[in-house]
C-alpha cells in the first residue's frame, strides 16, 4: 500500500509539473544548455561527492541522470 | 587476479585512456573533441580516518560516438574506534598502531551513442578492487527527448558481481549480487527551469555483512559483553529511492539547485535528503563560486540494537554498522570554478571545493559524532 | 522479490502513460517560398539580405554556442561551402543572446564561413525551426527545398552536391 502510494504521488508530481509548464522554442535553450544547470560543476566531482556520502550513509541512489534538456540532437 | 596484476590495473587504464585520446582524430571524418579531467579529493575525519582519492578521466568524442574512460584510488589511512577493514598489511610504516593503510582501486569505461535525434545509448562497464574485495560491473542505459523535446525521459539498469574475502582467513569467500534500475524525467519548465523527477530500484542479494565486525552480546545490563559473534545481515535488500528536483537560473549571474530524495529499503532504514546549492559567475564565466548545505537524516534498520541480549535468544541478524542505526549529518561547502579566458590557458578549466560534514550517530556508543573536512581540486582540459 | 516486481509494475505503466503523450514530429519536406530576412554580420559590415542571394542556392543554418551538435558541423560547413565556392552561400545564423561569447567563439575556432546575428529569434521563428541545429537548403529561386533537424551531415552535403548538379 506504501508502494501505491509513493507511486501515485510521485506521478501527481510528474503531472503538475508537465501541466506548469510553457512552450520553449528550440533557440531560447541557451540558459537550459548552461554548464551551471548541471548537476555538478563536473561529472566527474558529483561522483567523488555522491561516493564520499555513499560509503558514510544508508541510502544510495535514486539522484537521477544529468539531462539538460537543450534539444540539442 | 595476482596482486602485481592488480597493481597494474590503473596504470593500463590510464594507457589506454592516453591511447583512445593520441589515436581517435584518426577515426571518423569529424573533428574529435577530447577532454581530460583530474581530480584529487582529501577526506579526513575527527575519527582519525583519511581518504586521498586521485582520479583521472580521459574523453574522446568521435562523429556520433563518445568514449570515456576513467581510473582513480582510494587510499585509506584509518585508526577508527569503528574498525571496518584489517585488510591489507595491518601495521605499515606511518599507520598508527591501531589503525590500518588500505588502497582501494577502480577503473570505468564507458561509450555513449548518439543514435537519432534525440535518442542517445550508454553503456559501461566497471571494476574496483581491494586486498579483500573485488567487484565487476555493467551498465546499460538509454534518453529519448519528447514532447517537442521539452522532456527526456533516461533509464538505465545495471548489474554487479561482488566477491568478498577476508586478510589471513583464505577459506572466507563470499559473493553478492546487485541488480539496479534507475528512471529519470527531465522537463522543461520555462526558458531559465527544469525540474526533474528520478527513482532507482535496487536489489542486493549475497553476503552484506563486514566480515572483520563483530557484534557485542550482553547479559541484561551488564556492563562487560558475555559474548562477541560475528555481524549478521539479512541476505537480501531492496533499495528505493526517488528525488524531485528543480535547477534555476535565478539572476543573469546567479543558479540555483534544490533538491529532495526520499530512501527507503527493505531493511526499514528510512532517509531523507534535502540539498541547496546557489552559483554566481563573475566577468562573464571566468569565475565561479558557490556554497551549497545539505542535511540528511535516517531511521535505523529494523534490527539494528544499540545494545544486544543474549537472553532469550542471541538475535538472529545482529550489527555494529553504525551507518544502519539513526543518524543526521549536515554539510556546508564552498566551491570556486575558475576559466582562464587568456589564451593558451582557455583550454582550462579549475575546481576547488571545501566541505565541512558532520555525522550525528544517535544510538552508537563507541563513537557519538565525528566531523569531516572534503577538499576536492579538478582540473579540466578540452585538447 | 514481490515488492521490487510492484515497483516496477507500477513505473511501467507510468512509463506508459507518458510515452502516449509523446510527438515525435515526421518532417517532411514541402517546397515553398523562404520568408526573407536582413540580419548584421559577426564583426560587422553591410548586413545581409537573403533575397539578394536570388541566383544561387543558399544553405541557412541555425546554430548557437550552448549547442554542441551545432559545434562540430561548423568544420563541416567550411569544407562544404569551400568545396562548392563561388556557387553556394552559406550563412550561419546564430541565436545567443551573447554576441561578444559568439565573437570569442569564432575567433579560438578559425571558423571561416560568414556569421549572422540573430539573438531576439525571430528568423527561426520565421523558419519554423524545431530543433537545435537546424538547417534549410533555399534552392536558386529562393525556395525552401529541404529541412534537416538535427546534425545535418552527412544528409546536407548530399542535397546541396544533387542541387549543384541538377540541370
Amino acid at each position: 500500500m506504501r508502494r501505491v502510494a509513493i507511486d501515485l504521488v510521485l506521478f501527481l508530481l510528474l503531472a503538475s509539473l508537465c501541466a506548469a509548464c510553457a512552450t520553449v522554442q528550440p533557440w531560447q535553450r541557451g540558459v537550459l544548455a548552461d554548464r551551471r544547470m548541471q548537476l555538478a560543476p563536473t561529472p566527474e566531482r558529483g561522483a567523488a561527492r555522491q561516493h564520499v556520502f555513499g560509503v558514510r550513509e544508508a541510502a544510495q541512489g535514486g539522484l537521477g541522470g544529468s539531462g539538460s534538456a537543450c534539444g540539442c540532437d | 587476479m595476482a596482486a602485481t596484476e592488480r597493481a597494474r590495473l590503473p596504470w593500463l587504464v590510464a594507457l589506454r585512456v592516453a591511447g583512445v585520446i593520441a589515436v581517435a582524430p584518426l577515426i571518423g571524418r569529424a573533428e574529435a573533441a577530447r577532454r581530460l579531467h583530474g581530480n584529487v579529493t582529501f577526506y579526513g575525519d575527527s575519527d582519525r580516518v583519511q581518504v586521498w582519492s586521485p582520479s583521472l578521466t580521459g574523453s574522446v568524442a568521435v562523429d556520433r560516438a563518445t568514449f570515456s574512460a576513467q581510473s582513480g584510488v582510494d587510499i585509506i589511512s584509518a585508526a577508527s574506534v569503528d574498525l571496518v577493514s584489517a585488510a591489507s598489511v595491518p601495521l605499515t610504516k606511518g599507520a598508527s598502531p591501531r589503525g590500518f593503510d588500505e588502497v582501494r582501486k577502480e577503473a570505468n569505461a564507458t561509450v555513449d551513442l548518439r543514435i537519432r535525434d534525440g535518442q542517445g545509448l550508454r553503456a559501461s562497464y566497471g571494476v574496483s578492487l581491494e586486498p579483500d574485495f573485488r567487484s565487476h560491473s555493467v551498465g546499460l542505459g538509454g534518453s529519448v527527448d519528447l514532447l517537442d523535446r521539452h522532456a527526456t525521459l533516461a533509464a538505465g539498469a545495471r548489474f554487479a558481481t561482488s566477491w568478498i574475502g577476508r586478510a589471513r582467513d583464505a577459506l572466507f569467500a563470499r559473493d553478492r549480487q546487485t541488480w539496479g534500475g534507475d528512471l529519470t524525467w527531465t522537463h522543461l519548465l520555462s526558458r531559465v527551469a527544469l525540474g526533474d523527477v528520478a527513482y532507482s530500484l535496487g536489489v542486493v542479494n549475497g553476503f552484506q555483512a563486514n566480515p572483520y565486525r563483530w557484534v557485542r552480546l550482553y547479559d541484561g545490563d551488564a556492563d562487560a559483553p558475555s559474548t562477541s559473534l560475528a555481524e549478521r545481515v539479512p541476505d537480501l535488500r531492496l533499495r528505493h529511492a526517488g528525488t524531485v528536483r528543480l535547477r534555476a537560473r535565478l539572476s543573469p549571474a546567479i543558479f540555483g539547485l534544490a533538491d529532495y530524495r526520499l530512501y527507503a529499503d527493505s531493511w526499514g532504514v528510512l532517509a531523507h535528503t534535502l540539498t541547496l546549492r546557489a552559483s554566481r559567475s563573475f566577468w562573464g564565466e571566468t569565475l565561479t563560486l558557490g556554497a551549497e548545505v545539505r542535511g540528511y537524516h535516517q531511521g535505523a534498520a529494523t534490527f539494528y540494537q544499540r545494545r544486544y541480549r543474549t537472553f532469550p535468544l542471541a538475535p538472529e541478524w545482529r550489527t555494529a554498522d553504525k551507518e544502519l542505526g539513526r543518524m543526521w549529518t549536515a554539510l556546508g561547502g564552498l566551491h570556486a570554478d575558475f576559466a582562464p579566458p587568456w589564451r593558451p590557458f582557455d583550454a582550462l578549466r579549475f575546481g576547488f571545493g571545501a566541505d565541512v560534514l558532520h555525522m550525528r550517530y544517535i544510538d552508537f556508543a563507541p563513537l557519538a559524532s565525528r566531523t569531516a573536512l572534503i577538499l576536492t581540486c579538478d582540473l579540466s582540459w578540452e585538447i | 522479490m514481490s515488492r521490487s516486481k510492484h515497483a516496477l509494475r507500477s513505473f511501467a505503466t507510468l512509463l506508459g502513460a507518458l510515452l502516449v503523450q509523446a510527438c515525435a514530429p515526421a518532417l517532411s519536406t514541402v517546397v515553398e517560398p523562404a520568408p526573407d530576412f536582413e540580419l548584421p554580420r559577426l564583426g560587422g559590415g553591410d548586413p545581409v539580405r537573403l533575397s539578394a542571394l536570388r541566383g544561387k542556392p543558399v544553405v541557412v543554418d541555425f546554430w548557437a554556442t550552448w549547442c554542441e551538435p551545432c559545434k562540430r558541423s561548423m568544420p563541416e560547413h567550411a569544407r562544404l561551402a569551400a568545396r562548392h565556392e563561388g556557387r553556394l552561400a552559406l550563412l550561419a545564423v546564430n541565436v545567443d543572446e551573447d554576441a561578444q561569447a559568439v565573437a570569442r567563439f569564432v575567433e579560438r575556432r578559425g571558423l571561416k564561413v560568414p556569421v549572422l546575428l540573430d539573438p531576439r529569434g525571430r528568423t527561426p521563428e520565421a523558419f519554423g525551426v524545431t530543433a537545435m541545429p537546424y538547417a534549410i537548403v533555399i534552392d536558386a529561386e529562393g525556395r525552401v527545398v529541404e529541412r534537416i533537424a538535427g546534425e545535418p551531415y552527412p544528409r546536407l552535403a548530399e542535397v546541396v552536391d544533387r542541387l549543384l548538379v541538377r540541370p
